[in-house]
Order: C-alpha cells, then sequence, then structure tokens
C-alpha cells in the first residue's frame, strides 16, 4: 500500500500536505484580493473625494503633524440632488430587466427545442449557437448600425419592395439599444438553459403524462420548476452585466436611452471627474448586490452539487 | 488498494496502468518490464497491454485494476467491493478467478463487501461486523454454523430462533423449555438453571412432513417428543433442486424450513394449507445466550 | 411523412433565432465587398477595402497589441484558472473560502466599466506611491487577465468534477506524492478543459473594448478600441473587412476543431467494439 508517510483517506485534500495546500490556495486569492478586492477599496475611497484640477485631493493627509481625515461625501449628495443619475440608474435597470425578459422568451424555447433535438445533431447546433459568440461583439453589434440605420439596409429593402415610402427611425431610440443588448446576450440565456434542460430526465415528463397530464401542464408543472436554476443563472448572467453595459448604448442608444454605464464613462473620460465616476460606480455595485450575491450563492450551489 | 470502481488512469495504457506505482518507487527500466510482463502473464492480458481502459470490457479493466495492485507485492491488499461493478454471470466466474490468482501469488487480502454470498465464496476468514464493532471471526463453515451470538446468526442466511428457560443442564444435554417446544441440546452448555437462552435451528436442518415421525426416526430416544412443531403451510417457494416452507405454528411463531428435492414425486407433494410437522436433532442446533 | 406540430415549431423557432443571430455577421460579410462606403448603395463588387486594410498601419498595430496581449492574457487566466478551480474543487473548509468563491465568480458577471475604472483608479494611486506602473501593454494584460481566469476557472472546475476523485487516491495509493499526482493524473485529464480556456480567455481578450479603453496609455491602443472609435463616429467599411477576415478565421478554426473531435470520437467507438468482441 501508499509510504508510511501519507494517509490514504477519502479525504485526499487533506493529503496534499500543509505547506501544499497555503500556496495552491495563496496564489490566485493573493491575486484576487490585489486586482478584485482593493480596487474596489479604492474606488469607495475616492468616491469620498473630490476633483483637485489634475487629480483628486487626497482623503488622507499628513502635514505639519497633523493627520487629517477628509471625507466629502458631496458627490453623493450630487447623486441624489441631480435627477440625471437617478434617471440614469433606473433607466439603466428597466432596460436591463426588459432585455433579460426578452431574452429568457427567445432563448427558452430555443434550449428547448434544441435540448430535445436527436442527440447527433446537438453538437452541430451548439456550435452554430457558440460561433457568433467568437466572432467580436463590437464587430456583430457595429453591424446593427448598419442595419438599422436610416440609410441603412433594413430601411433601403422596405423602400425597394415598396413596404414603406420614407425611412423609419429606428437607430438610436430605446428599440435599437435593447435590441442590440438582446441581440448580444441571447447566447449567454441559451447556455445554461440549454445545460440545465439537457440533463433532464425525461422519464419524468413520461410518469407525469402517464398519470394524466396534458403537455402542457406537463410543461409548466414539471419542466419549468425543474429547469429553475438554469433559468435564474442565465437571468444573472444577462441582467447584471446589462445593467452597467457602455458599449451597445454607446453604439446603438441615443438621447432618449439613459444608461449608468455611459454616465460612468462620461464622468471620466469627458469630465474628467474621477472621484465622482466612483461615486456613480459604488452605487452601481450597491444597486447590484443583490443579484450579484444571488448569482454567487448559485455558482457555489452548482461547485457543491458537483461533488456528488 | 483495489476500487470498487477500478480507477485506472484513462489517459495510460494498461502496461503504464500496471508500471505506475513501480515507476514511482523508482524500479530500474528493466524490472518494471519484467514484473509488468509477469502481472499481464497472470491475469491473462498481455495482448491488451498497449490499449486504454475505455478500450477494454468491464472483466478485463478489473484484471488490470488487480495487476496494478499487485505489481508492487504488497503485503497487504485492500479490496473495496471489487465484484460490485459486474453483472451476475461474470461475478461468479470472476470470483474464483481473483481467488485463484490471489492464492497464486500469495498476498493477505482484506476485502469488503455486503455481499453474503461473496464473501463464504472467497473468504478462508469472514470477519462479521455490526455498528463497528467485529462480533465473530472464522471460517464460513464456523461461522454458519456455530454463530456466536444472535446477530451473526440472524445476519449469515436464515435462521429460526427460539426463545427459551433452560430446564435441564447436564454436561452431555441440556434441556430448553419454549414456547413452542422443548429443545432437546446433545450438548452442554455454560449456564445456569432459569437463564434464558435462544435456541437456533438452520432451515436446511429441519425436515418436514404431513404425519408424526415415529420415534425409531428420531436421533436419540431421549429426544421423543422435543424438537419437534406443529402448525400449518402458511407459505411456499418451489425452487427446483429445494423448495422453502413458512409454517405458522399453534403459537404464532413461523419457521422457515428449506426442503431440498432429492428425490422425484417425493410421495404427495405438500403445498398451501397442509397440516404438518416440523422436526430436527438435537445435535443440529445451536444455543445462544447473547 | 406528415411533420408534427410541434416538430414545425421547433424547427421554425430555431432557424429564427439562427437568422436573427446571423444576419449581422451576413451583412457585414457582404458588405465588406461593397465597391460603396455607403450602405445605402450597392457599388459593385469590389476588393478595395481589403486593400485599404493592408495599408491601415493603426489597425495593423492594434491588432499585433491585441495579439499579444491575448496571448499573454490566454497563458495566464489559465494558470491562475487551474490554481482557482483546483482551490475550490479541493479545499472544502479554508478561511475565507466564501470571499474566495465570490471573487473569482464576480467578473463574469460585474459590468466592464466599474472593473475597468477601479483597477484603474487603484493603478493610478500606486503610481502615485511608487512611481509604477505606467498603463501599457502590462495594465491591459492585468486587468483581462482577472477576467479571463473568472472563465478560466469556471470550465476547470467543472472539468475537475466531473473527473472521479478516485483516480487521485489510486495514483497515491500506488506511490505518487501529491505533486507527482498532480502532473502525472490531473493536468493530462484536465488536458482539454485547459485548452479550451485558453481559447475562450484569448477570444474574450482579443475582443475587449471597455477595459481596454480604462487601462491602456499612449502607443498602446488594441485594436478593438481602433475599431470603436471609427464605429463611433459613423459607419466604416474597414469594420467589415475585419468582421469578414474574423468570421473567416473562427469559422475554419471551429470547423477544423469539429472534425477532428468527430474523428476522435469514430476512432473510439471502433475501438471500443473492437475491445469487446475480443473481450
Amino acid at each position: 500500500m501508499a509510504p508510511s508517510t501519507h494517509k490514504v483517506s477519502s479525504l485526499y485534500g487533506k493529503v496534499t500536505g500543509a505547506w501544499g495546500r497555503t500556496a495552491v490556495i495563496s496564489v490566485p486569492m493573493i491575486f484576487l484580493l490585489i486586482v478584485f478586492l482593493l480596487p474596489f477599496l479604492v474606488v469607495f475611497k475616492i468616491s469620498l473625494s473630490e476633483m483637485d484640477a489634475v487629480f483628486f485631493k487626497d482623503v488622507w493627509t499628513w502635514k505639519e503633524d497633523v493627520i487629517a481625515l477628509t471625507v466629502r461625501y458631496g458627490n453623493y449628495v450630487s447623486l441624489t440632488q441631480d435627477s440625471l443619475y437617478i434617471n440614469s440608474y433606473l433607466s439603466s435597470l428597466k432596460i436591463a430587466g426588459i432585455t433579460t425578459v426578452i431574452c429568457l422568451g427567445i432563448a427558452y424555447p430555443f434550449a428547448y427545442f434544441m435540448a430535445r433535438s436527436p442527440a447527433d445533431r446537438r453538437p452541430t447546433l451548439l456550435m452554430l449557437v457558440m460561433l457568433p459568440f467568437w466572432t467580436s461583439f463590437l464587430l456583430r453589434v457595429y453591424a446593427w448600425k448598419m442595419l438599422l440605420a436610416d440609410s441603412g439596409v433594413f430601411n433601403n429593402v422596405a423602400i425597394a419592395i415598396g413596404l414603406i415610402g420614407e425611412p423609419v427611425k429606428m437607430m438610436n431610440t430605446p428599440f435599437s439599444l435593447v435590441l442590440g443588448m438582446v441581440y448580444t446576450y441571447v447566447p449567454f440565456m441559451i447556455l445554461p438553459l440549454y445545460a440545465n434542460l439537457v440533463k433532464m430526465d425525461l422519464r419524468l415528463l413520461e410518469a407525469a403524462l402517464d398519470l394524466g397530464a396534458t403537455p402542457w401542464q406537463a410543461f409548466w408543472r414539471i419542466t419549468v420548476p425543474l429547469s429553475k436554476s438554469g433559468i435564474i443563472a442565465g437571468s444573472m448572467l444577462v441582467f447584471i452585466p446589462c445593467v452597467g453595459e457602455f458599449v451597445i448604448p454607446d453604439l446603438l442608444g441615443g438621447p432618449e436611452t439613459l444608461m449608468i454605464g455611459h454616465v460612468l464613462w462620461d464622468e471620466f473620460f469627458s469630465n474628467n471627474d474621477w472621484p465622482m465616476a466612483a461615486t456613480v460606480a459604488v452605487v452601481m455595485v450597491g444597486l447590484i448586490i443583490v443579484p450579484l450575491s444571488l448569482f454567487n450563492k448559485y455558482q457555489a450551489e452548482s461547485t457543491e452539487g458537483g461533488r456528488a | 488498494m483495489m476500487f470498487q470502481s477500478y480507477a485506472l488512469f484513462p489517459h495510460l495504457t494498461v502496461w503504464d496502468n500496471i508500471a505506475f506505482g513501480l515507476r514511482r518507487d523508482g524500479m530500474p527500466k528493466p524490472q518494471v518490464e519484467e514484473r509488468v510482463v509477469q502481472m499481464l502473464e497472470l491475469v491473462q492480458l498481455k495482448q491488451y497491454a498497449k490499449r486504454k481502459p475505455h478500450q477494454l470490457s468491464g472483466g478485463q479493466q478489473q484484471r488490470v485494476a488487480l495487476a496494478r495492485s499487485l505489481a508492487k507485492r504488497p503485503k497487504l491488499l485492500l479490496l473495496d467491493e471489487p465484484l460490485g461493478a459486474l453483472d451476475a454471470k461474470l461475478r461468479e466466474r470472476t470470483q474464483l478467478e481473483l481467488v485463484g490468482i490471489i492464492e497464486q501469488v500469495g498476498v493477505t487480502c482484506v476485502m469488503v463487501t455486503h455481499d453474503q454470498e461473496e464473501a463464504m465464496t472467497m473468504a478462508t476468514r469472514i470477519g462479521v461486523m455490526s455498528e463497528g464493532k467485529i462480533l465473530q471471526i472464522g471460517q464460513p463453515a464456523d461461522i454458519y454454523e456455530t454463530p456466536n451470538c444472535r446477530f451473526v446468526a440472524d445476519f449469515i442466511g436464515t435462521v429460526n430462533l427460539f426463545q427459551g428457560t433452560l430446564e435441564t443442564d447436564q454436561p452431555d444435554h441440556v434441556v430448553i423449555a419454549s414456547p413452542q417446544c422443548k429443545h432437546y441440546v446433545s450438548h452442554g452448555i455454560t449456564g445456569s438453571l432459569g437463564m434464558v437462552a435462544h435456541v437456533a435451528v438452520r432451515p436446511e436442518k429441519m425436515a418436514i412432513q404431513a404425519n408424526l415421525p415415529a420415534d425409531e426416526e428420531r436421533e436419540s430416544l431421549a429426544e421423543v417428543g422435543m424438537n419437534i412443531v406443529q402448525g400449518v403451510i402458511e407459505d411456499l417457494a418451489y425452487l427446483g433442486s429445494l423448495t422453502t416452507y413458512h409454517v405458522r405454528l399453534d403459537s404464532g411463531m413461523v419457521v422457515k424450513v428449506t426442503h431440498t428435492n432429492a428425490a422425484r414425486h417425493d410421495g404427495t407433494r405438500l403445498t398451501w394449507g397442509d397440516k404438518v410437522y416440523v422436526w430436527w436433532c438435537g445435535s443440529d442446533v445451536v444455543v445462544l445466550t447473547s | 411523412m406528415k411533420i408534427s406540430v410541434g416538430e414545425m415549431t421547433s424547427r421554425f423557432w430555431m432557424l429564427a433565432v439562427f437568422f436573427f443571430l446571423y444576419l449581422p455577421i451576413f451583412t457585414l460579410i457582404i458588405f465588406s465587398f461593397n465597391e460603396s462606403p455607403m450602405v445605402s448603395n450597392w457599388g459593385g463588387f469590389s476588393l478595395r477595402w481589403y486593400e485599404a486594410l493592408a495599408k491601415d498601419t493603426e489597425i495593423i498595430d492594434g491588432f499585433k497589441l491585441s495579439l499579444r496581449v491575448a496571448f499573454s492574457t490566454g497563458c495566464s487566466s489559465v494558470i491562475l484558472g487551474t490554481f482557482a478551480a483546483l482551490t475550490l474543487h479541493r479545499f472544502k473548509r479554508f478561511p475565507g473560502r466564501t470571499l474566495f468563491a465570490g471573487m473569482v465568480n464576480s467578473p463574469l458577471v460585474m459590468p466592464e466599466v466599474i472593473i475597468g475604472l477601479s483597477l484603474l483608479l487603484m493603478l493610478v494611486q500606486v503610481q502615485r506611491m511608487f512611481g509604477f506602473p505606467d498603463r501599457g501593454f502590462g495594465t491591459i494584460w492585468l486587468g483581462h487577465t482577472l477576467l479571463g481566469m473568472a472563465y478560466a476557472t469556471v470550465i476547470i472546475l467543472s472539468r475537475l468534477q466531473e473527473m472521479s476523485p478516485s483516480l487521485e487516491e489510486a495514483a497515491q495509493d500506488l506511490g505518487s506524492r501529491p505533486l507527482q499526482v498532480f502532473f502525472l493524473i490531473t493536468l493530462p485529464l484536465i488536458s482539454q478543459a485547459i485548452a479550451s480556456a485558453w481559447l475562450l480567455t484569448f477570444t474574450l481578450s482579443l475582443d475587449d473594448v471597455v477595459i481596454s479603453a480604462f487601462l491602456n496609455g499612449p502607443g498602446s491602443t488594441t485594436m478593438p478600441i481602433t475599431i470603436f472609435s471609427r464605429a463611433r463616429l459613423g459607419l466604416s467599411p474597414s469594420v467589415n473587412t475585419v468582421a469578414t477576415l474574423t468570421v473567416a478565421v473562427v469559422s475554419v478554426g471551429v470547423f477544423a476543431a469539429s472534425i477532428l473531435m468527430s474523428r476522435a470520437e469514430k476512432r473510439r467507438a471502433l475501438e471500443m467494439a473492437a475491445a469487446y468482441r475480443g473481450g
């Protein structure tokens, strides 16, 4: 059997040896603490300061035997006072919500049909779904500009076949924004749903039908509840990044569409007001903290489940 | 150790799987080669040396797992339900093969199983455990024929247990009185009069017939009137080579009797509802005090 | 043979979604060959934009940089991701595990503006205090790695979970020390996951706009940033050409990969059949 220095036990994690275990945990942990957690603390600190010509004023100052802690919460006050910010937050949540719901509506039947296709066809279908994902999303969003512009493809074709007389304004509207968001995020909704639906035991449906349920009832009472974790995962994967999305609103959105990601960008790049940008970011994190925790909980559960 | 799931390394060939442990010990190459060939011949898989585990059948994979664990000539081999993954027919064949190989190599094995038949077939000694404690260790026949407590008697095979009190205590025989009948046991036991004791009788040791057995048929005249009960056949299962009867006695207890159908047309066949006598010999019982 | 209503709905829906997904891609490809720079009219088939692309130093330099960043990101993400996946898989209890899991998974969904801004602000602070690092290749690489690590961890972790734990136990039982177990047994078995994680993080890095925009410095403009600036100003045929080339490369890659995989599957199936016949 094994050499006497190591105990063979089912808790093989123990056998890695104390220092080995510390090393494996520390490497990613230290990286994340420095690159992920620390920046958040810095952002929070900076949100409590003010812009001072080229740079921002320090929160701590140590001059002439005085350590001064100056916490300026003026930015937060501005946030609540200026309707621009409040409206942007609300609008972002609204648009993200709408996008999530539409994505779910498109992706669920698609994932369902894909999961029920003949097994040998599924890898190909999966590949076809993933292919656009591997092609730059920036380019594909740009393509919608081509399609939706006043002199774009859709309008030209519609005029050419006499469907409409004048170009319909589709570009730089809430419509184009949501269309672009849905387009970009649908694959993110399809994949977790598909992963969940394809593993479902079809015999459960058989049992339901055998006990007298109609196919429609079986779908709503058996399939949908069982795919709950896939729905939640997909929804989080779409909703959370949508709230802070910048590129799509910038390319496809317009004056009526206020997205908080765009506001943050402008604060930073156009206004050069770093502390304000930081404040916007802090509040944004606060907005998504609940769905984010939900997402993390889901990820943790799927990690546990995998060790069955 | 040999795992229940075999745990063969899927990315290594049969050869590399077997050689793995030897290489970790730093064994020189020619020696490794020699030993691996030896192991392959032992399990008769020489021509599959270059194959990967997924290219083998279940039985072949098991033999590779065995060869791998024996390659290092361990002093002790632990087998964790090694035959659990095989189907019934293959299991039978493999049980004897496995024992043959282990004896040929001469290594001590500790095997864990929940399958009684497997334990009885393969082991030279069996240990019966309950709730973390070892209750009895012995050869299969000893465990079966002379269990040392009620748990072991009931756990291995089936048994009829009669509870009674010690009535007569002699050096060469004892009599235990139970509600169902009086038990004549043809050996002495250590105990005191009046103490509670259980008499264990295995189903195959019992005889079942419609009419009362003659006195001459009994083992000794001292037994007449004892070691015999009367009842009605409540259930039976005809299994071809033997028949199992469940006989409900007047006292309410159900006694299991196994009868070998040694001859064709054994007179009139007993059937449900028949009134029968069930009797046995005093030398075929075990008295249990725990 | 009659097709059921269910079957028809299924096919219709899937075709509609595929049409939706691929329409922009086809549009990009078609118009990259348009003589006219405007979408409103078709000027005839032409390769002029491809010629222009060959001389477009801004994009070419940006591409080279993006390639270098993406390659480095792939490697660093996979290494860190393997560490993180091993940690989450093996060590169920250690101080800070919930925090760790949260930190690893959050970049998957966190809006990139937040990641970019926070990382930038921290780097600026560090620069003020210690004089380095200057923003450029290294900082972009750092940001991309954070994102890539999250994706890599998910992929590698799921493969680790599929792997039977008794394999590592068996290796130890046969005398391997833990480090040997990792390199001889674990690593080969998760190699495919590592490869796909590398490809995924490489692609994500190549495509990234927001984090790169926050973290880049003078002289380190990545290709997506260049394309983005052009796209903001209006329609530009150079984007179409880049898109077409990208689609071509990706399609060839995916196609080749799936052929290789299906061939390997067929070979394995044949060998299995042979094994059972002979066994």
